[in-house]
């Protein structure tokens, strides 16, 4: 009788798991941060708070640019597979 | 003649379980959008049909691989696949009359691996294949998209928990349109090419093309037309379970179910273990609701959902051994495929006409 081990790829099955977890919670973390820095630029902006309204834009703009890497990332992936 | 009959038979069920796959799985890619009114119904659609369209021509790399790791490649003739087509077929229209998400690469892999038994016994079927590369990630694919659902969600409450709900529902909505284009485009991208195999190694059983032959290019575009059809026809029973039944579901949870669904394919895909489309987004959206609060999910809808998964090998299984079954009664020639493909048709024409009657309303 084959172990299981053998017949399931048990290396690449640990490492989907492990990148998909990573990959799942990263990019929804990073969208959900980007929101977070739009809204609060947009308050800070509101009460004339310029540096701060920046320092959220900036964080924004550094969590959407993670996302577009992502997406970028993604359509390699299909394109390549 | 005979083989010439039987290879336009196989062509046109295989471009019908194709539109089928596009039917039944509209529902991962547009469930959550339309749920948490991030699209409109019809726009959604159209743009998971048009986007499945769009993917069936990025990448023809595993194009002839499909069932090559769970059935002898020896075994497979045009009437093994065609009966494990009719097998899949069947199983996408029972799950879709009864509104429950189920994968149909389980069902294909099903149904060919029933037929396959039936047309030459146990030898035909690559035991550890099947476990290693359906059945095990079968189990693995929900656990792993409940699990980053839930913590997803855990942490997307705590970023915007306290900001107020009008900009943070628009950024997500926002979110849902480009993680529901993804979805659909990896969609495509997988599933037409499942049926690209399947009619490429028809012909190449028929003898029509040769074994190192490309994909024709009328097999590419008749394969993205059909399943770009049946996802424009939209199977809405799947999408209102999987929209509505499981959880009631916010913005934030639409997007974490379809943005950590797409990056769970995604990554799985890259690292050469494609999980399956329905299982993962059903983890999700599972996963984003209990993230919330357990009780949230409808466990018992749930429940069903799971049922269906645990029953789409078999059952497919059965039906594709059975239909080889009645084909084998008529000889090897095309009578068998024949006969099995009009009764198929009486059955579905006399199901419509039955829905048909069904909805019409009493006069006075």
């Amino acid at each position: 009788m084959i172990p299981l081990a053998q017949i399931v790829e048990t290396k690449a099955l640990l490492q989907t798991v492990a990148y998909s977890l990573v990959a799942a919670i990263g990019v929804t973390t990073a969208f959900s941060v980007a929101i977070y820095g739009v809204t609060r630029a947009a308050e800070f902006r509101r009460d004339e708070r310029t540096i701060a309204s920046t320092a959220a834009g900036a964080l924004a703009a550094f969590a959407l640019g993670i996302c577009v890497a992502a997406i970028v990332l993604a359509v390699i992936v299909m394109t390549t597979k | 003649m005979n083989s010439d009959v039987i290879l336009v038979i196989v062509v046109a069920t295989a471009l019908v379980f194709d539109f089928t796959n596009g039917f039944h799985d509209t529902a991962n890619v547009v469930a959550t959008s339309i749920s948490t009114r991030a699209m409109p119904p019809r726009v959604a659609v159209t743009m998971a049909a048009a986007l499945n369209f769009a993917g069936a021509f990025i990448s023809l790399a595993v194009a002839a691989t499909v069932a090559k790791d769970v059935v002898q490649a020896d075994v497979v003739t045009p009437t093994v696949i065609f009966a494990g087509l009719i097998g899949a077929i069947a199983w996408n229209i029972a799950t879709w009359a009864l509104g429950l998400p189920s994968s149909s690469s389980h069902a294909l892999i099903g149904g060919v691996v029933g037929s396959a038994f039936a047309a030459s016994g146990a030898n035909a079927v690559i035991a550890d294949g099947v476990l290693g590369k359906v059945l095990i990630p079968a189990v693995v694919a929900p656990i792993v998209a409940f699990v980053a659902g839930g913590l997803a969600i855990a942490i997307i409450y705590r970023i915007v928990g306290r900001l107020s709900p009008g900009p943070v529902t628009r950024g997500f909505k926002l979110g849902q349109v480009a993680s529901g284009g993804l979805l659909a485009l990896a969609h495509g991208t997988n599933d037409a090419q499942k049926t690209m195999g399947i009619i490429t190694l028809t012909l190449v059983a028929n003898g029509t093309i040769s074994a190192d032959s490309n994909v024709p290019t009328w097999v590419v575009i008749a394969s993205a037309t059909a399943i770009a059809l049946g996802t424009y026809t939209g199977g809405w029973r799947i999408i209102k379970t999987m929209g509505t039944k499981i959880i009631k579901m916010d913005t934030a949870q639409g997007f974490t179910a379809s943005g950590a669904g797409a990056a769970v394919i995604l990554a799985s895909s890259h690292f050469g273990f494609p999980l399956s489309t329905t299982q993962v987004i059903n983890g999700g959206i599972m996963g984003a609701g209990a993230g919330k609060r357990v009780s949230a999910v409808r466990w018992g809808v749930a429940g069903n959902i799971v049922v269906a998964w645990l029953l789409t090998m078999p059952c497919a299984a059965v039906i594709g051994a059975a239909v080889y079954g009645i084909t084998d009664l008529f000889g090897a020639g095309a009578a068998g495929p024949l006969v099995v493909s009009v009764a198929a048709l009486l059955m579905l024409a006399a199901a419509f006409v039955r829905r048909a009657q069904q909805q019409t309303p009493v006069p006075g």
